[in-house]
Formats: structure tokens, sequence, C-alpha cells
């Protein structure tokens, strides 16, 4: 054998070898717990992002609930889309029941959105209620990219509506479902996290005025036409006004009461409340907060405009936007129609309002100080609700206000917005 | 040829040979168990270190999970304020009032000897959600950390009227040193919302009613039992889910 000769030392290299083996493997056991604590933590990291994704589900939930309008991938459109509030609930503005729209599958979420890491945002689908809820699609993503759906029930009391949501690390939310075992969750490595949470509505107007017109100041009327207050509604007593100050030149035949009311009845002047109070208490008397507070309803939307508004309320309104504040006076000098009696607005200004032309709001206004109201040429303008003026209220001419039953029940238990209730969070139970 | 050269250069075993081959061996050996003494005393030390990290953290998951849950009510929408129904029908109810929630409060006390917080949420039995104003017994939760013997403890309700203090960290393999609740409070005036006035500057005035936005910092510190040197500390943040309202509108 050739070779015999150049295996010499063999043995040497042999022991070496076998100690170099057991040091490496010595070295892995070491670092085995190593490794079982890394998977423990990217089990906290997934368990963290699932929780975080639930709880952001939520507050874009409520958010959308006091959003405006949107189109099918819940993003914001300027006309043609739909409130999520309406999209999804069906509210009774007599009561203020609420409760999500009939669906294919009651168990069913009607939103989902997963991370978008192209966009850097969620992607969301808003199922409309008509159609059965497919699977969505996987994202394409580089990193976890986790998703949460929003299944809305009806809450326990009128004025609530329950939310499930639940948060996934996997951007397809099915995979979360709670059908799915937690041993299967835990051998594909997802993260799930559940939060339940109460909403409740706070209604735009507490308490919305039983009268077409209520002003802290006079009432001064003049020119060819007059004023003319309707209110046939006998559950608000026919009532026409309620002032703090006097009333001069209104026209009796252009007064319309209940039926067998007499004129006297149906008007209040030098009401103590309204005279006494300050401005800022008459406000506070019907919507349910001070001026200052006011504000802060989520769903509220200032509107900047500047010397003719009607054309920018009416794109807010087409965008979905139902509480519009003017900061400042403002001023309506147009022909538009302003929103509808099924669905209408409310608009409040913290300065004077000054109105003409032959325009039609259905809804109600809110003057922060003085109301100028000049009659328009043939067509006489109309207000289909009510009229709130924390100052004088003066008008020239022909121009109509008639009290709808209807409005003040939409801006008190229909319109609003929604709010978290304290003490509702859970992760149980839902 | 080159056969018988080898054969040759074969013969037996040189006393030279064995003893360059065991010195190397030697050599070797001493430098791998050197290694591998190392290598043990490491392991135990990220032993130490990993059995404290893990006990810390399943006492802050534990303690975690339940101030989120802290303050839930059950009957949320008792908090709720309903208009009345059925309104001029045989059906009419009268509008559903909200009242306070009797699981919002969390109290923490600090004394020589221990350092706790307690807190209350509900929890569903056969019959449903509690309806008192009072939480039941089994729904009082809180966290202790007993400062002579460095253990952790978490409450499962009250047992004979008395707080059931349960263990949670073995004193045997973690003693911990060292515990410490933040909590921040924030609060907002609800006064705006009230028909009448209420705080100063209007004179004789009610306090108006505020809600308490509340978020607890805790930091544990934990050693190992065997080894004074082996020291980690734990500090997490949570934000209370539920917020408390203090006070009432004046009537």
């Amino acid at each position: 054998m050739p070779s015999q000769g150049r295996q010499r030392g063999a043995a040497t290299l042999v022991v070496v070898m076998v100690l170099f083996l057991v040091m490496a493997l010595l070295a892995a056991y070491a670092n085995r717990s190593l490794m079982f604590e890394q998977r423990v933590s990217s089990s906290y990291f997934r368990a963290s992002l699932a929780q975080e994704a639930a709880e952001g589900g939520v507050d874009w939930t409520l958010a959308q609930l006091n959003g405006v309008a949107i189109d099918g991938a819940c993003l914001p459109v300027d006309s043609g889309g739909q409130r999520f509030a309406d999209r999804y609930l069906d509210i009774d503005p007599v009561d203020r029941s609420i409760s999500p729209k009939p669906k294919p599958k009651v168990t069913d979420p009607q939103v989902d959105c997963a991370r978008d890491e192209a966009n850097e945002g969620w992607a969301c689908r808003c199922i409309a209620t008509s159609v059965a809820r497919t699977k969505p699609t996987a994202m394409n993503a580089t990193l976890l990219a986790p998703s949460f759906s929003v299944l809305m029930k009806a809450g326990a009391r009128n004025g609530t509506l329950q939310l499930a949501v639940v948060g996934c690390t996997d951007s397809v939310v099915d995979q979360c479902a709670d059908s799915v075992v937690s041993a299967t969750l835990s051998r594909q490595q997802l993260g799930k996290s559940r939060v339940g949470v109460l909403v409740g509505l706070v209604g735009a107007v507490r308490n919305p005025p039983a009268a077409p017109l209520i002003a802290k100041g006079n009432l001064i009327t003049s020119g060819t036409g007059g004023l003319g207050l309707h209110n046939t509604d006998p559950r608000s007593a026919g009532l026409l006004y309620a002032i703090g100050g006097t009333s001069t030149g209104l026209v009796d035949s252009r007064l319309e009461s209940v039926p067998g009311t007499a004129p006297n009845q149906a008007r209040v002047e030098d009401d103590n409340a309204l005279k006494l109070a300050t401005a800022d208490d008459v406000f506070k008397m019907f919507m349910g907060a001070s001026p200052a507070v006011y504000p802060q309803h989520p769903s509220l939307r200032v509107v900047t405009c500047g010397s003719e508004c009607s054309g920018a309320l009416d794109d807010a309104y087409k965008a979905g936007k139902r509480i519009l504040l003017v900061q400042g006076p403002l001023s309506i000098n147009s022909s538009k129609v302003l929103a509808s009696l099924t669905d209408p607005v409310l608009i409040i200004a913290t300065g004077a309002v000054t109105l003409g032309g032959a325009f039609q709001i259905n809804g109600m206004l809110v003057s922060g100080g003085a109301l100028t109201w000049t009659g328009g040429g043939a067509a006489p303008a109309l207000i289909n609700g009510i009229v709130l003026a924390q100052g004088n209220v003066q008008t020239t001419g022909r121009m109509d206000i008639a009290y709808q039953q209807t409005v003040a029940d939409q801006l008190r238990n229909r319109m609003g917005s929604y709010v978290r209730v304290p003490g509702s969070w859970q992760d149980a139970n839902f | 040829m080159h056969m018988t050269l080898t054969r040759k250069q074969q013969l037996g075993l040189g006393l030279v040979e064995l003893m360059v081959g065991i010195t190397i061996g030697l050599i070797v050996t001493a430098g791998a168990s050197m290694v591998a003494v190392n290598q043990i005393n490491e392991h135990r030390r990220l032993m130490l270190e990993t059995q404290i990290q893990q006990d810390l953290r399943t006492a802050a998951d534990l303690l975690q999970q339940d101030l989120r849950r802290a303050g839930f009510r059950g009957l949320a929408v008792n908090g709720v304020w309903a208009p009345a129904t059925g309104v001029g029908t045989l059906a009419e109810q009268a509008p559903k009032l909200a009242t306070d929630n009797p699981y919002e409060n969390i109290v923490k006390t600090d004394n020589t000897d221990t350092l706790s917080l307690s807190y209350f949420y509900a929890l569903e039995t056969n019959s449903g959600y509690n309806t008192s104003s009072t939480p039941r017994d089994n729904e009082n939760f809180g966290f202790k950390w007993n400062k002579g013997t460095g253990t952790l403890y978490l409450m499962l309700g009250l047992k004979d009227g008395q707080p059931n203090w349960q263990p949670i960290t073995d004193p045997d393999s973690v003693l911990i040193r060292d515990v410490k609740f933040q909590v921040k409070t924030q609060s907002i005036d609800l006064g705006g919302f009230c028909d009448k006035p209420c705080n100063p500057p209007t004179a004789g005035a009610a306090a108006c009613p505020t809600q308490e936005l509340r978020q607890i910092t805790f930091t544990i510190v934990g050693e190992a039992a065997h080894d004074a040197k082996v020291k980690r500390t734990l500090t997490g943040v949570e934000r209370l889910r539920t917020d408390a309202i203090n006070g009432a509108c004046p009537s």
C-alpha cells in the first residue's frame, strides 16, 4: 500500500476532531435556550402587534362612524359616497334604537382591513350589506402585515352599539377567525387579539327646540309678505316662537299653528329663561354643551367659506358631513337646496348670520349672534326645521320657517357622534 | 522498490512519536476543557438570567392583562342614557338613566411592608353580570409586592372578606428587589356639558364632573436567588381602558 507512509500521526487528528465536535455540540446545547428565548420574544412581538391592530381597529371604526361619506374601500369621496354609519346601521330617530343592517351571514364582520405596506396605511373593505362576504386576498408585504376585522352588533340599550374587533398578524384576517382553534394559530405562528367595546351615540342636539324659531333677543319683521312660521305638530303644542325680547310687525295670517290653538298660546315672548340666560347658556340649553365644548363633537366638521357660504355648505353635505361649524359670521345668498328632510343638516355659525335668496335648508340653523334675513324675489326662502339665534332676529320680506318633528327627532337621536362607553372594554365574552 | 521502502519506515512506534502525540493531545484537551468549563458557567448564568427574565415577564404579563380589564363593569350599557320608547303607546317605557360605574376605582397603597394596587373588574356568572352598585367578592383584583420576602402576589377575589393573595413569583428562584407603580391621571373637565353652572368662578357652585384618564407605569426589579449579580429590570406602561367619571352635574 503506497499511502501507508503518509498516515503517521492520524491518531492526533482524530482526537482533535472528536474534541472539536464535542465542543460544538456543547455550544449548540447552550444556545438552545437562547433560541427558545428568541421564540418567546417573537411570540411577544406578534401578540403585541395583534393587540395593537385590534385597538387600532376600534379607533378606526369610531373614526369611520364619525366620519364622512366613503366608497367600498372605506376611503372618503367628495360626492356619491355613503356615510359609514348609514351604510351599516339602521337608527330609529324616534327612540334611538341602533341595529346593524341585516347581511347575508350574521357572524360575518362588516369590515376588514389589512396593513398596506406600499401605501403606508390600512387597505380596507367596507363590504356592502347586500352581498356575501368573501375571504380577503393576502397582502404583498416584506414585513408582517397585520389586519383586523370589525363586527358591529346591536347594544343592549337604545343608542348603543357593540363592536367586536379581531386583530391578526396575518394579512388575511380569516386566519384568526374564531372558528380557528388556538393550536392551529400557534402552529402557524399567528398572533390574535380580540377586543370588545361598546360605543354610545351622543346626539347632535340634546334638547331640540319644540318651535320653528327661538331667539334670545327681539323679533323684528318688516316688508311685504312677512315671516311665516309653521308648526302643526301636536306634540310640540304648535308653539311658533319663543323669544327673550318682544316682537314687532308679525303678520298673523302667516302664522300657522295646530288648529284650535289660540294665537297667544302659540307664542312665547319676554321669556325669562331666554332673557336672563347668557348667549352661551341659551346655546347650551338646546345643544347640550357650551359653545366652547361643542366643537369637540367628533363628527363636527369646520367649514371655511368667504362672503357666500351655501356652495361650501353644499359641498360639505355632499361629502357626508352633517354637523357643520362656521367660525365667525355666515352668509347665505343663493337658491340652493341644502340637505333633505330624511337626512337633515345642522349648521352652526359662531358669529351673526345673514340670509338672502330663495334657498332652502332642511335641518337646523344656529346663529351665534343676530340673524338678518332678507326675503328673496318670487320664490320665498324656506327653512324646514329649526332656527336658533343667540341675538336678535330681523327679517325683511317674505320667508318661511316650518317646524318638522322628523328633523327634531333626527337631530336628537340619529345625528351625532359615537364615543366609547367607559367601562366597556373587554377581551372576552362578547 | 517503493513498497520495500515504506515497510522499512513503519517498523515500531517510537517513544518520541508517542510523547509528541500525547503532548499535543493534552494541550488540546486542556484548551477544550477550559472552553467547556467556560461554556458550562456561561450556560448556568444564562439559565438563571432566562429564568428571572421569564418569571418577571410572566408577572408583568399577568399585571398588564389585569390592568387592561380594570374598571370593566359588565353592564356597560347602564352608563348610557337612553330616551323613552313607545311614547304614547301602552308599551311606553321611561327614559333609562345612566348610573355610576362601581368598578372604576383603582387604589395604590404603600406602607413599610407591602406595596399594592387594587382594582375591580366584572366577571360573568351563570346569572349574568352583577347588577348591584358594589362589586362582588370575586371581582376584587390586585397586585402586591411583599418587600420583606421579595415576592409578588396577585389577588383573586376576596375569601371570607379578606384578599385572596396568590404568589406569582417563587422566592426560591427569583427575589423581587423593587417594584414601582406610577399612576398618572389626566383630568378632563366635563362642566361644559352640565345644564347648571359648576366650578368657580361661579360663586358657591358645586364641582364640575371630570373624566379621569389613567396610565400606569410599572417597574419590577428581579434578582436571581442563587446569584445576586444576576439582576433584571422590567418596565411596562398600560393605559387603563376604563376612564373614571368623577362627580356629577349640579342638580
